[in-house]
């Protein structure tokens, strides 16, 4: 009795979930084309074009004006039909739609993979190591240490390191870019120890064992800032919530019963405040393989980010959309996951349910 | 668990903001923004910031890329300032102006002479001489001395002047620089093809002295009597009434209290007007969300139902919809200004999470007996949610309004260096934006991207301290870690 409510549950969850991600992706077809605006633009780029091209050709010279417009009217029409331009926004935004939420994520406009496909997955995938390589390693080490920073700190309260964290919390919040161009001056322009950006060096090393070194080595800098950026106020969170768990009564009971001190961090610490600390660290780490859009951006990281950055500045709206929704689907997918995790690791929504 | 029957005055927040070190610390901090924001417009009127900032004439006359002026009390280096001579400036003694015409003949001819005491430890940056000339029909003619403080002379120039303002820019004038190779080997027997013209007419005689790191500064003090450089300005006109003047202008390496940018611009107007606009533009989006947000909050939490259903339907869109993505798309497309992009960063953030901490809060309020006590009295919800729910939400409230702001004011910067800043407004995130992509993070250029960057952090800082010393206050839980 009690599974089939938490089926149903889920089912209704599920499809809230797919709902949303519909209309998010919808939203975003209409605003990155600016309700239709974009056609337009590309519309009249063809009737140009067209014109142009019959104008100048000299086997049409011997057709009088009239003729000539004819033509260009009708070339310029199939072409639009070719494109599928004639149709109202409307239908192709429902087009659109159906594609992104199918994952038929098209073609792109203007930007070519490396290998010259004009494909957005083989785009996407093409850069897509790049950037969870940086952010996701990033995520994780990031989740790790401020973890284990604030478990310590808030096992060693007003102890010195305890005072720094805390005095040097106010500096999160400065974005990840910021502390790269600062950095930059500092490690590359000043010191030479670091690069100044990119994946490798250039000419890369042939040797892949150098290679990998090279890349190690250019993701450093872009790394640290990453990390930086929410270390103090992640571990000084961290900190805070252990120690308002610690105070809870059944801590102190616990303790008075004589468990032993790991036995209560794990059972009695961890394990209630582990739901929050695990909904952050999946976020974190679907929103990581999108790169960082500006992050990128200052460290040359050629990624999805870049990515991101190139597409908006060329208005192709394939790929936009084609990040927009793999995104949704992971959110969605990755919140669909957690709440089937919530209902088996906390207790207490388990029991909400039934 | 906490006390939610405690309740804050406002007033009350702030007296105890002030007793926390870190609130203290915020105070400061933001008072001096305020300041900074309201000397600003004295300073640098709004329209001549708008019309000047982008301008590629009204800077020419300060260095390029000079550093702060600071600089040089920090590192000990007398570092070179902006010299400018004017001949039309009567009162300067180090100025002279002579003209000697023939009353038969159209012929008139003029002494400039410029007397440059120079002492500092570097060269200057660059030289340039404007001639500003007023004839009819016959071009002047121009010769151009240059004697140095060892006695050395040598011409620089000379030529027609074919136009009413006319500038030799002598760092990278042929003419210039063919007399410099002459001079250098006639000097010190030694052939360089395009030796510096700032570096050679400022060196100590000896060989190397072309090159700017092995060249040693020929200072006027170094003689007896303090001998000055004298450039002079041979003017040959063939009208009577023609008149030349010119301006001499040795560049520095410091300017101003911020530097100078690529384009020569000073630096300290834009971090002075970044103040205010990024005071402003991160003080209102952050009220105007965080009100907005705490309606839909309370609203939701109050009526529940389908209201609430709509509403966090909304924020889930909200979450998958690409923010970055779609608040550049706009910015790319319209070319927004900075209150434009105020506008589009609160529609696009309207549901966010500030939404579901409200509810919480008043959801918890909402079970209070003088809540039930309003009910049964009759007050209208209106009334409830105004008069009796949002007092005691208020100090929550200002505490996120003022944690939010550095958020919006890092967007703002960022945004910029995606090239999406304000098209004629200087803002700290343009200037890094500029220094970035003009690779100041590569060449060292340190004051141009840092300084900006250090007044960002700063601001956010004082929000975030006064956030804290806030938070402590309204989550009594806090106080106690």
């Amino acid at each position: 009795m009690g599974k089939l409510r938490i089926y149903v549950h889920l089912l209704k969850r599920g499809l809230l979930l797919f709902i949303t991600v519909v209309v998010a992706i919808y939203a975003t077809i209409i605003i990155v084309n600016m309700g239709g605006y974009i056609d337009e633009i590309i519309k009249s780029q063809l009737l140009e074009d067209t014109t142009n091209l019959i104008k100048r050709d000299p086997i049409y010279r011997t057709l009088t004006p009239a003729e000539q417009d004819k033509l260009i009217k009708a070339r310029y029409e199939s072409e639009l039909e070719r494109r599928g331009l004639n149709q109202p926004f409307i239908i192709r935004s429902l087009i659109y739609l159906k594609d992104a939420i199918t994952l038929d994520l098209g073609r792109s406009l203007y930007i070519t993979s490396n290998t010259g496909s004009r494909r957005v997955q083989t785009i996407i995938l093409e850069l897509l190591p790049t950037s969870v390589m940086l952010f996701t390693t990033g995520t994780v080490l990031s989740f790790i240490i401020t973890l284990y920073l604030g478990l310590y700190l808030s096992r060693h309260r007003g102890g010195l390191l305890d005072k720094i964290v805390v005095a040097l919390s106010p500096s999160s919040g400065i974005p990840p870019w910021l502390y790269g161009i600062v950095f930059i001056i500092i490690f590359s322009s000043y010191l030479h120890i670091f690069p100044y950006g990119g994946l490798v060096s250039v000419p890369p090393p042939n040797d892949p064992v150098l290679y990998f070194l090279d890349a190690l080595w250019h993701m450093t800098l872009p790394l640290i800032c990453w990390i930086l950026s929410g270390l103090f106020l992640g571990a000084y969170g961290n900190r805070n919530y252990f120690l308002l768990f610690s105070s809870e009564d059944y801590v102190t009971v616990g303790k008075a019963k004589g468990l032993p001190e790991s036995a209560i961090l794990r059972r009695y610490v961890l394990r209630p405040s582990s739901s929050p600390i695990i909904l952050g660290l999946a976020l974190g780490l679907i929103g990581s393989w999108q790169g960082a859009i500006i992050t990128e951006t200052v460290f040359n990281w050629p990624g999805i980010g870049l990515l991101t950055n190139k597409a908006l500045t060329a208005v192709d709206t394939p790929i936009i959309i084609g990040l927009a929704v793999t995104y949704g689907y992971l959110l969605a997918a990755t919140e669909f996951i957690l709440e089937i995790l919530y209902s088996y690791l906390d207790p207490r929504i388990r029991v909400l349910m039934g | 668990m906490s006390r939610p029957s405690e309740t804050f005055s406002l007033k009350g927040v702030f007296g105890e903001v002030v007793k926390n070190p870190a609130g203290r610390a915020g105070v400061i901090l933001l008072v001096m923004y305020i300041v900074l924001s309201a000397i600003a417009p004295i300073v640098y009127p709004y329209n001549m910031v708008i019309e000047n900032w982008s301008s590629s004439t009204y800077w020419r006359e300060n260095p390029r890329l000079a550093q702060p002026i600071w600089v040089k009390y920090l590192s000990g280096i007398n570092l070179p300032e902006n010299i400018i001579l004017d001949s039309r400036d009567k009162t300067n003694p180090n100025v002279l102006k002579a003209s000697v015409s023939l009353e038969t003949v159209e012929y008139k001819e003029i002494l400039i002479k410029f007397k440059v005491f120079y002492d500092y430890d570097d060269f200057p940056s660059e030289i340039a001489l404007l001639f500003f000339n007023k004839f009819n029909q016959s071009n002047p003619y121009i010769k151009v001395f240059w004697t140095r403080p060892d006695g050395r002379e040598l011409m620089i120039y000379s030529g027609m002047q074919r136009f009413r303002e006319t500038t030799l820019y002598v760092s990278i004038d042929e003419s210039v620089r063919k007399a410099l190779t002459e001079f250098v080997a006639n000097t010190t027997q030694e052939l360089v093809d395009y030796p510096s013209p700032e570096v050679v007419l400022f060196a100590k005689a000896e060989p190397g002295m072309w090159n700017k790191d092995r060249a040693k500064i020929l200072k006027s003090s170094s003689f007896g009597k303090p001998q000055p450089h004298v450039v002079s300005v041979r003017v040959f006109l063939y009208e009577g009434d023609a008149d030349v003047d010119c301006r001499l202008i040795i560049y520095g390496k410091v300017y101003g209290l911020a530097g100078t940018d690529n384009r020569r611009r000073d630096l300290t107007m834009a971090l002075i007007w970044g103040a205010p606009i990024a005071l402003s533009f991160g003080l209102l989006s952050s009220l105007i969300l965080t009100l907005i947000q705490t309606f839909l909050g309370s609203v939701s939490a109050w009526y529940g139902g389908v209201i609430d259903n709509v509403i966090q339907r909304i924020t889930e869109v909200y979450m998958v919809v690409p923010f970055i993505s779609i608040l550049s798309a706009i910015a790319i497309f319209y070319r927004l200004t900075i209150w434009e992009l105020l506008l589009a960063v609160v529609i696009l953030s309207l549901f966010g999470s500030g939404i579901k901490s409200t509810k919480v809060l008043v959801l918890q309020i909402k079970e209070e007996a003088y809540i039930e006590g309003a009910i049964s009295y009759g007050a209208s919800d209106l009334r409830i949610l105004l008069l009796y729910i949002l007092p005691r939400i208020l100090p929550t409230l200002v505490t996120s309004i003022v944690s939010s702001v550095p958020g919006f004011v890092f967007l703002e910067a960022g945004l910029a260096v995606l090239g999406l800043g304000d098209p004629m407004l200087p803002t700290w995130g343009k200037v890094v934006s500029d220094a970035y992509s003009a690779g100041a993070a590569y060449k060292g250029l340190w004051w141009w991207a840092i300084l900006p960057s250090i007044l960002i952090i700063l601001l956010s800082a004082a929000f975030v301290l006064l956030g804290y010393a806030m938070d402590k206050i309204v989550n009594p839980k806090l106080r106690e870690l």
